[in-house]
């Protein structure tokens, strides 16, 4: 049985890894973007899946994280030492405002979050000699690496897929421990009845914050391989409408799955580029698509393939 | 020896005095009853010692420590667990899971532990295996059939969810155990059965605290009892003191 696994898991491996031989390059590049959008996905899975908060200011921490790792670069910092210092940068700004806005619970906490996330947009829109206002900041170094006797090479699309496919691995592995521990069980026992929980012993306030903490880490993280994939980062990448994007994702994929936002990401991004045409309307077609889910389908993709299938897919 | 002292608790709600500076001791190893007509202030009085409702005055102090204003989660910490009046259990997790998060006390889950966890497996995994096998003990010692342990819960009869968040209280390994009305809704057969876990909870050294209208069932188990009325002490004695009191018919049957 478990050499069967392994079996089955190699094979899906190669088939990945051979992905960018076949595909075209707009595919390879779609599919490092659904990857960034996957790591800060997991994160908000974490927060609104797991422990039942909605964050509607997720787009602000992607950015916070983007410009960091952005601005860091400029300055002459290793592109490698950005990524971990702008992803732990963003979660410490998490975990401080998480001190004020987790105070609220339902409704508000996700309200606090809007506000939140829209002045994190506003700070990165009008903030000009940092964040470069509108235009946004250009040239971002890229990631690169140093070859003996062939000097630096800088990261192609082709490294970019590998790199971001690995980082996924991990962080699979990452959560799966996470969700599985007596942590997320926590956060599950919270997410269910909030003030049983904290009778029974548990650490309302400490796990909230944990949690906020690492959903704004895995956000910044996903910022920082953003500005250095795309080489630019403007204010609009980071506008409450990508919060809802990101939302949708988790809610679409299914809430507290660790493969949701797998899936959430993967057909959102597809979609979204059949809907280009819609314009700023795309929004009212996620809005819709959330009410449908949360009426006929509330554990999203994940739970609707295990009916059909009669798999098991969760945790 | 005394476990917890209560010196003159009040709360009030409103112009509704529910509990009027009562003061009481527990002492170690005991059952002790809290009788009363509805609306005499029980559940308020284990709210009150549990932090649930902030009092307006008085003390709680357990082993000589003062527990009023802690948060929720310390005083779980220092030994008092309990069930509430309504049936609180995740109802969604499994009867494991259940028990699991009553660990909560127990189990550091700081982030640095965790860091270290992914570093020290094997020593993480023993020490996994010392709490699975907690869960395991408590879940055997209220009287669920081990083989419904991944069961969810809801899908369990009311007699296995009440023993689940009974089970969920022990895993914290508490010193008392505050019971509100735990058997309420079940048959007499059931009930017995509840109670036998009571006196098994007893002889283990676990001091108890029972709320309940079975009052049948309160003077059979209990060492001690308390008649609440309107939210002041007026009995404090042996089941059959509280039998033979004038006053306490008086309250009950208005006689």
């Amino acid at each position: 049985m478990k050499k069967g696994r392994l079996f089955i898991a190699l094979g899906i491996a190669a088939g990945i890894a051979s992905i960018p031989a076949i595909a075209r390059e707009d595919t390879v590049h779609l599919i490092v973007v659904t990857g960034i959008w996957i790591i800060v996905t997991s994160g908000l899975n974490l927060l609104t899946g797991y422990m039942g908060h909605v964050s509607f200011g997720q787009a602000g921490f992607f950015g916070f994280g983007a410009y960091i790792s952005a601005l860091l670069s400029k300055m002459g910092l290793s592109v490698w030492l950005s990524f971990p210092i702008s992803a732990m940068v963003t979660g410490a700004v998490g975990v401080l405002l998480g001190l004020g806005i987790l105070r609220l619970s339902g409704a508000y906490f996700a309200i606090g979050t809007l506000i939140l996330g829209e002045v994190l947009y506003s700070v990165y829109y009008n903030w000009s000699p940092v964040t470069g206002g509108y235009m946004g900041l250009m040239n971002i170094p890229p990631l690169g690496f140093e070859l003996p006797f062939m000097g630096e090479v800088t990261f192609s699309l082709v490294h970019w897929f590998y790199f971001v496919n690995l980082v996924l691995f991990l962080l699979v592995i990452f959560m799966r421990k996470l969700v599985r521990s007596q942590f997320g069980r926590e956060l599950i026992a919270i997410r269910q009845n909030e003030s049983l929980a904290e009778s029974l012993g548990v650490n309302v306030k400490a796990r909230k914050l944990q949690c906020f903490g690492i959903s704004c880490l895995l956000a910044g993280l996903g910022g920082a391989f953003y500005s250095h994939f795309m080489g630019h980062v403007s204010p609009s990448s980071f506008a409450v409408g990508r919060s809802l994007e990101f939302i949708t994702i988790v809610i679409i994929g299914g809430l507290a799955s660790l493969i949701g936002p797998f899936f959430g990401s993967y057909v959102l991004i597809i979609m979204s580029l059949y809907m280009e045409f819609l314009g700023a309307w795309r929004m009212v077609v996620y809005g819709l698509i959330i009410i449908f889910v949360m009426m006929f389908a509330r554990g999203g993709i994940v739970s609707a393939i295990e009916k059909c299938f009669g798999v098991e897919l969760r945790r | 020896m005394i476990l917890l002292r209560v010196e003159n608790l009040k709360k009030s709600f409103g112009g509704l005095v529910a509990v009027d500076e009562l003061s009481f001791e527990v002492l170690q190893g005991e059952i002790l009853g809290v009788i009363g007509p509805n609306g005499a202030g029980k559940s308020t009085l284990l709210n009150l010692i549990t932090n649930h409702v902030a009092a307006d005055g008085g003390n709680v102090l357990f082993s000589g420590k003062e527990l009023t204003h802690l948060p929720r989660h310390k005083i779980v910490e220092h030994g008092i667990a309990r069930t509430f009046q309504a049936l609180t259990v995740f109802s969604s997790l499994s009867v494991m899971d259940n028990v699991a998060i009553g660990q909560a006390s127990r189990v550091r889950t700081r982030l640095g532990e965790r860091l270290k966890e992914f570093r020290f497996r094997g020593e993480s995994e023993r020490k996994k295996d010392i709490f699975r096998k907690k869960v395991e003990e408590v879940i055997d010692f209220v009287g669920i059939d081990r083989r419904k342990a991944n069961t969810v819960v809801a899908k369990l009869p009311l007699l296995d969810q009440k023993k689940v968040a009974i089970a969920t209280a022990l895993a914290s390994e508490p010193k008392l155990l505050l019971l509100d009305e735990p058997l309420a809704g079940l048959n007499k057969h059931e009930a017995d059965d509840l109670l036998e876990e009571f006196r098994k909870l007893k002889s283990s050294g676990v001091t108890i605290v029972l709320i309940d209208h079975n009052l049948e069932a309160v003077m059979s188990i209990c060492d001690r009892i308390l008649v609440l009325h309107f939210g002041t002490l007026i009995m404090n004695g042996s089941p059959d003191e509280v039998l033979q009191s004038k006053k306490v018919s008086e309250v009950y049957l208005g006689v």
